[in-house]
């Protein structure tokens, strides 16, 4: 890839040529075909699709941004692949390989970030981490001491470990649901807009931090970001996929070849973000 | 200089405590009055009448055997009946908060049972299980179980989706939902309705008792209307509200105090370890 922000303008997000495989669980960590999914009307009386024949696909240890306006579906996305959702219909339905419908326990290999930290107020920030290594149970608890001492580092929390959610700011309470998510070193992530309540300077910061904590592992995990912010997509995202609204389809798709760090006074971050804008305009009907 | 803080607040303190006790002391004082000009100390108590009663009672000496034991038997069946309350009706109450079929199917239960009336419920349970311990416990639980089951199913009700979500999404199985979920965000809502138990449970245990029984303070209470004399119903009665008062002072008050710890300060105020 010459170019850097070179697009990949179709219709499905399947790569032409899907790679043989990259790891056990087969060439996809995600792969949903054909998947409908339909909510209920407000007012009982029939119902509003959310999906229909959507197709996606993940490959293993990237970084995939899904970007897209308010209220597409976007987080009804990550929850269908955790396996909170279920679609009315799919053909496939696979998370590492194995079928969301059959093996319902491999979603234990995924670790959700959401919108806002939603910390039990009651438990201490180790207490809430805790909360989350019993429930998964994929981490054995030798191992709990080590891995919440790393991640709370990483994220400079250390220190407040034992502090109560309303004793910290904003910032901390987001970085100790990030640290919930990664204790359990999930091999895929899903982050659903975790920034989008904090001030721009606290969000950079984290941004940076997500980026660092993703990119420091040798076996890099698979991470699904929701945004609809575009230069967080491009600062974040290998891969950005653009939702239309309901019945959300995938309307474009940009690859973002360029090194970590990325800064928005880059030109080529910066070209990157105006396709998306006209993308976003002239296909999912938003101004941005 | 102007005075120091602390002594200050230590003085509204005090005037909050002797204006609370202004309206005691006019209410005792209309009492001495209406029940002198009644002028029959013994249907119409006046309150030196009533003091020689409590004295009588605080001694242990009764008429009908120690005071002190009437006192304990009261005592143990309200205890019994409202731990039985709180345990059974927290259990149902979370289920009927969570599961919405369990709610539907004992609403109009519940509605029963809190409407039926105290001394209904003796009657029915004397008729059962005969004299004995079981017939004020067993009323007063059928009476205090519903109100907890009220109460927590409220509370359960409440329990924020996000969380409920955010647990489902860590696959915490349902033990761990139930301990370290819904029963601490249910406390302040379970010691509220074991307060307001406890209040509603001592006034009825002392109504349970009148029927059949020969020990507990309802038997004293029955034992001297029987003989018309009231002063002695009266100190009973002011036993029982010292009673009602030291418990919730010194047990429901601190445990109120103690669970809401992790609520933080109230009105703004941040505790040092805030860092932005």
């Amino acid at each position: 890839m010459t170019e850097p922000g070179h697009a990949v303008d179709t219709a499905t997000a399947l790569p032409a040529d899907p790679p043989e495989t990259t790891s056990a669980g087969g060439p996809f960590d995600v792969e949903l075909r054909n998947v409908t999914l339909l909510f209920p009307r407000p007012d009982g009386k029939g119902t509003l699709p959310v999906y229909e024949n959507f197709d996606l696909a993940v490959e293993p240890g990237s970084f995939t941004v899904l970007l897209g306006p308010s209220g597409c579906g976007k987080s009804t996305l990550l929850n269908i692949v955790d396996g909170l959702l279920a679609p009315a219909q799919a053909d496939t339905l696979k998370v590492l390989g194995r079928d969301l419908r059959t093996d319902p326990d491999v979603t234990r290999q995924c670790a959700y970030v959401f919108q806002n930290a939603r910390l039990l107020k009651w438990k201490t920030l180790r207490g809430n981490v805790e909360f989350g290594l019993r429930g998964l149970k994929v981490q054995p608890k030798a191992r709990w001491a080590e891995l919440m001492d790393r991640y709370f580092g990483v994220v400079g929390l250390r220190d407040f470990m034992d502090y109560y959610p309303h004793q910290v700011s904003g910032g901390m309470q987001q970085r100790a649901a990030i640290v919930r998510a990664f204790v359990n070193e999930p091999r895929i992530l899903l982050m659903d807009e975790p920034f989008s309540h904090l001030d721009e300077i606290t969000a950079a910061e984290l941004r940076r931090e997500l980026v660092r904590l993703w990119t420091q592992d040798a076996q890099r995990r698979t991470v699904m970001f929701v945004t609809h912010d575009i230069s967080e997509a491009v600062q974040l995202g290998q891969r950005i996929i653009v939702l239309t609204p309901r019945p959300a389809t995938i309307c474009h798709e940009e690859i973002v070849d360029l090194p970590y760090p990325r800064f928005s006074n880059d030109e080529r971050v910066f070209a990157i973000e105006q396709t998306l804008r006209t993308v976003l305009a002239e296909r999912a009907g938003v101004q941005v | 200089m102007t005075a120091a803080p602390l002594p200050r607040y230590r003085a509204t303190r005090w005037r909050r405590f002797a204006v609370s006790i202004v309206p005691i002391l006019v209410a005792v004082g209309i009492w001495w009055v209406l029940t002198l000009l009644l002028d029959r100390p013994r249907v119409y108590p006046t309150p030196p009448v009533v003091a020689e009663a409590l004295a009588q009672i605080a001694s242990g000496e009764g008429e009908v055997g120690s005071t002190y034991v009437h006192i304990a038997a009261t005592l143990f069946r309200l205890a019994v009946a409202f731990l039985v309350s709180l345990v059974v009706g927290t259990a149902i109450g979370i289920l009927a908060g969570r599961v919405r079929i369990v709610f539907s199917l004992i609403e109009n239960v519940l509605w029963v049972f809190l409407a039926v009336p105290s001394i209904v419920w003796v009657f029915l349970f004397a008729v059962a299980f005969g004299i004995s311990n079981v017939v004020p416990i067993a009323a007063m639980t059928a009476l205090l179980t519903p109100m907890v089951i009220v109460n927590v199913a409220e509370g359960a009700k409440s329990v924020p989706s996000d969380l409920v979500e955010m647990a489902r999404s860590y696959k915490v199985g349902r033990l761990q939902r139930t301990v370290e979920l819904f029963l601490p965000y249910l406390v302040p809502y379970i010691t509220s309705s074991a307060r307001t138990a406890f209040a509603l449970g001592i006034k009825l245990v002392v109504v349970t008792e009148v029927v059949g029984l020969a020990t507990g303070i309802g038997y004293e209470v029955k034992y001297w209307y029987t003989r018309l004399f009231m002063g002695p119903i009266v100190a009973w009665g002011i036993v029982m509200i010292v009673i009602g008062l030291v418990v919730d002072r010194l047990v429901f008050g601190p445990i109120e105090r103690r669970v809401s710890r992790w609520k933080g300060p109230e009105r703004g105020v941040q505790i040092a370890g805030r860092i932005e």
